[in-house]
């Protein structure tokens, strides 16, 4: 690979400042090493940010939607087919977006933040081995389903395994 | 393969001994106004002359098709292929019970292509001494002016997101529909051969990662 500029004095002083972190992660003039423990330091911040409304469903998130399907149709046998983000829909994303590239700080982007939406693919089984094609949306905010529905028989479930 | 409807079509061809039959499990689609749901088999063969498990098994088809109930896990029906032309009147059962000899291998994993590969191409190498142009930052893809994020599900495979241009808006989102191909055969049950790669199968459940040096040169993450 390439060599990278080494860093100067200056970088040096300036890196300490935590404020100045979000800067240097978009610098791509610094040596390896230190671009490493500035990526390290600043996914501590991230860690304690919430998800931007695009970025993809989390592993807790993920598992937290499977929860809230097996709880509420217990004691119905579910096999989950799909769990995926559901994308807000644009009259809440919209304004969202825009705030942020005009440079809107967190507390102001928390108000526009659209809620966290799941939607879970699913066959629900019958004693009777009866088998029904589910859809289900749930607020991961408000931890439960908001709505259900039974998709008719004439439409197929895409190939999930 | 053990259901006993299937055999008894095998049967009907006469194909070298130890020949290793490959099911190509495709969507069924519909044929009624509630269909139950089926998948459809479609068949091939390993290159009976290697066996080998990566040989390229549409080389090798064979006109059967195998209807399967997805809730049953049985075999349904076998359906025929017609496998002329104009030259038989477009019938069905007019080929010959030796349906593999007329097949020659055409392999593409390195270890089985006929001749080898090419011995006399010079090196080309990526190299970028100050890193790459774009920044990546969580799904938050940046370069030379332009922005977007980018999703993923499992149909639609990679979407694109609020696509800026010096922070001016260019596309709010860009993703493909569908990626349907159509194996054009006007006789029954040809029609049935039309993959929806992304509503039946779904595009992003069928990706993989690109490699490096193999798919792609140069540095490909920065993060």
């Amino acid at each position: 690979m390439g060599e990278y500029p080494s860093a100067s004095g200056e970088f040096r002083s300036r890196f300490q400042a935590e404020d100045h972190l979000q800067e240097f992660a978009s610098l791509r003039y610094l040596p390896a090493a230190v671009t490493h423990m500035v990526s390290e330091k600043l996914k501590r911040r991230e860690d304690a940010h919430l998800p931007h409304p695009l970025d993809q469903l989390t592993v807790d998130e993920v598992n937290a939607a499977r929860r809230i399907i097996l709880d509420v149709r217990h004691p119905t046998q579910v096999v989950i087919r799909d769990i995926s983000l559901q994308e807000p829909p644009k009259a809440l994303l919209w304004p969202y977006l825009e705030a942020e590239h005009g440079g809107a700080r967190e507390k102001e982007l928390a108000k526009l933040r659209p809620p966290r939406i799941a939607k879970a693919l699913y066959d629900t089984i019958s004693l009777s081995k009866e088998h029904s094609f589910c859809e289900s949306i749930i607020d991961l905010g408000k931890g439960r389903e908001i709505s259900m529905e039974i998709i008719d028989k004439k439409f197929h479930a895409p190939m999930s395994a | 393969m053990a259901s006993p409807l299937f055999q008894e079509a095998l049967q009907k061809f006469s194909l070298p001994p130890g020949t290793t039959i490959v099911v190509d499990p495709w969507m069924y689609g519909g044929c009624s106004e509630e269909t139950p749901r089926y998948m459809q088999g479609l068949i091939y063969a390993r290159d009976p002359s290697s066996n080998h498990p990566d040989s390229n098994h549409y080389a090798f088809p064979l006109p059967i098709i195998p209807v399967v109930d997805m809730r049953t896990l049985e075999v349904v029906r076998i359906d025929e292929l017609a496998t002329g032309g104009a030259e038989d009147g477009h019938k069905r059962g007019t080929g010959p019970k030796r349906a593999l000899d007329h097949c020659k291998a055409s392999e593409y994993i390195p270890e089985l292509v006929e001749g080898g590969l090419r011995t006399d191409l010079k090196p080309l190498n990526v190299t970028q001494p100050l890193g790459p142009s774009f920044t990546v930052k969580g799904n938050l893809v940046k370069w030379q002016k332009w922005s977007f994020r980018v999703g993923f599900n499992s149909r639609e495979g990679a979407t694109i997101h609020d696509l800026r241009f010096e922070g001016r808006s260019i596309f709010y989102r860009l993703s493909f529909s569908e990626m349907s191909v159509p194996y054009g055969d006007p006789r029954s049950p040809f029609q049935r051969k039309q993959a929806f790669d992304f509503g039946d199968g779904g595009a992003g459940r069928a990706s993989n990662n690109l490699q490096l040096g193999c798919d792609c040169l140069g540095l490909i993450k920065v993060e």
